[in-house]
């Protein structure tokens, strides 16, 4: 992987952390989800959330908020959904968009 | 590279044909109000789609009335991921894993390479892996005395909807698995035969009518792990070519460093005060998986009877024990991470751990796909009109009310209170 692009990474856990890690991950699902709607589903989108949801459980283990961890496993649902349509989509989509032409 | 980084082309792979043609077999039929008896072409040796078992036959294939192939299967994969991450965190809560960790079973559990590649590879029937985490809870509850019927048929329920889906393999594998946990221990042999009669019961539909018009014995076993460096490559390492004749997404393992971590801390969690630990009853099923997987082991033994026949390739069972180890190398890091002396540096670890694991997404990047190139010529319609046979139907329809009546069965001991363990 290029070096401006884990450079990119590493700006985005720290900004994530430093921001508000619960804001980051709460921002950052919407933000894939539309990134999904405008076929922009660029890797960068996934992984911001992924951090994000990382700080958020870093949060979490430390404070031990009982509705802070629910809602951290309710966007953890909803970023495996998105996973699973971001990855999933363009391989089945065009896997079925090549053969129906 | 063998797997040209999931760029694969869909019109040439089998793979994917099959799978167009399952989805829209169903759309052709729903669109002219008939069953799918019939496929004009054969896949998996039989054109009987209802006695295929890796064939989606669950109510909701009527949304492909108005859906696309291509639209319902990617509805199906977020269904499956978002049932599997409900049922994880129940697990987690049930191990009484802190967030953090649970993060790391979530990323192994989501992003691990079996599943990214060969969901790649157009082996669609792999989003019923993310189903998995609902077999671990009911082993769990079972395993910690909660042997109730809801219990039960929670687990039986977990498998059918396996079946549902198309998952044949990971039914097999997760039976293979259930069965290592009832048999390692005599007080659970009752609650195994009762999931049994249950699963039986529930699976039927899909059941009976592959045993009764589709059965094979003449599969030829392909292979399994040949050696422990390639079981380790496939965990940590980069994609390689060909090995044996078989792709690499039919080794693909991995977990990442993090994640072999884990699956180290589970598998050596044999000393007397793990032993004594709830999850630790996964330890033996996931051994003998990982055994089964290696080498002809399964050929000699599983491939030989009915059903079992199916696993053409026995590397694809270590699926079950990376996650089987994942879990109680987990639990034992949550112990570490949770004791009082040193946290900041333990949740720092443990972070950083986490942040470790961001190679795997970046990893499932690489096996997406590239544009369309060139569409293939598809047939107007992928129906055939041929005698259906008694014996066909009779199986379908005996199959389909012993599966529905047990439903309904099933379906009301889960709408029972739930006890204290339950919860």
């Amino acid at each position: 992987m290029a070096v401006a692009q884990w450079a990119w990474v590493v700006a985005a856990l720290v900004g994530a952390i430093a921001a508000n890690s619960s804001i980051a991950a709460v921002v950052g699902l919407p933000a894939a989800l539309l990134m999904q709607l405008t076929h922009r589903s660029a890797v960068q989108v996934p992984a911001i959330t992924f951090l994000g949801l990382l700080s958020w459980a870093v949060v979490v283990h430390v404070r031990r908020h009982a509705l802070l961890e629910r809602l951290w496993w309710f966007a953890a649902g909803l970023w495996a959904m998105g996973f699973a349509v971001w990855f999933s989509a363009p391989a089945i989509l065009t896997g079925m968009s090549r053969m129906t032409g | 590279m063998v797997f040209r980084a999931g760029d694969l082309d869909w019109h040439v792979t089998n793979d994917w044909l099959k799978e167009w043609t399952y989805a829209t077999a169903w759309q052709e039929a729903l669109r002219h109000g008939r069953l799918p008896w019939f496929l004009a072409d054969s896949f998996q040796t039989t054109n009987r789609l209802l006695a295929n078992p890796e064939t989606v036959a669950s109510p909701h294939v009527i949304a492909l009335r108005w859906l696309s192939p291509g639209t319902f299967l990617v509805l199906n994969a977020a269904i499956c991921a978002g049932v599997g991450v409900v049922a994880l965190s129940r697990l987690c809560q049930a191990l009484t894993l802190s967030p953090l960790i649970s993060f790391a079973v979530f990323a192994v559990f989501l992003l691990n390479g079996h599943i990214v590649s060969h969901l790649s590879a157009g082996h669609l029937q792999w989003i019923t892996c993310w189903l998995l985490p609902c077999l671990f809870l009911f082993l769990f509850r079972a395993g910690t005395g909660d042997r109730t019927a809801r219990t039960e048929t929670g687990l039986a329920l977990s498998l059918m909807a396996m079946t549902m889906l198309g998952g044949w393999h990971v039914f097999v594998w997760s039976v293979i698995f259930v069965t290592a946990w009832a048999l390692a221990d005599r007080s659970r042999w009752m609650f195994a035969l009762r999931v049994a009669l249950w699963t039986g019961s529930l699976t039927a539909f899909r059941i009976a009518p592959a045993a009764a018009v589709y059965a094979s014995s003449a599969n030829i076993f392909l292979g399994g792990y040949p050696s422990v460096g390639v079981l380790v490559g496939a965990l940590v390492g980069e994609p390689r070519d060909a090995i044996n004749g078989l792709s690499w997404w039919e080794y693909d393992a991995f977990v990442g460093w993090v994640g072999f971590a884990l699956v180290c801390a589970g598998a050596g969690a044999i000393d007397r005060a793990r032993r004594a630990s709830a999850e630790h009853q996964w330890w033996l099923p996931s051994v003998v998986l990982l055994a089964l997987s290696s080498s002809d082991l399964y050929k000699w033994t599983l491939f030989r009877l009915p059903g079992f026949v199916s696993e053409r390739v026995s590397t694809r069972l270590v699926l079950l024990t990376v996650l089987g180890f994942t879990l109680i190398g987990s639990a034992i890091l949550n112990r570490w991470a949770a004791q009082p002396s040193g946290r900041l540096w333990r949740t720092a670890s443990v972070g950083a751990a986490g942040a470790l694991m961001l190679p795997l997404l970046f990893r499932a990047n690489l096996f997406r796909p590239a544009p369309a190139q060139v569409p293939a010529a598809l047939p107007a319609s992928v129906l055939a009109m041929q005698p259906v046979g008694l014996s066909y139907s009779v199986s379908v329809g005996i199959g389909a009310a012993i599966s529905l009546f047990a439903l309904a069965l099933a379906l009301r001991h889960q709408r029972a209170r739930p006890t204290l363990a339950n919860c």
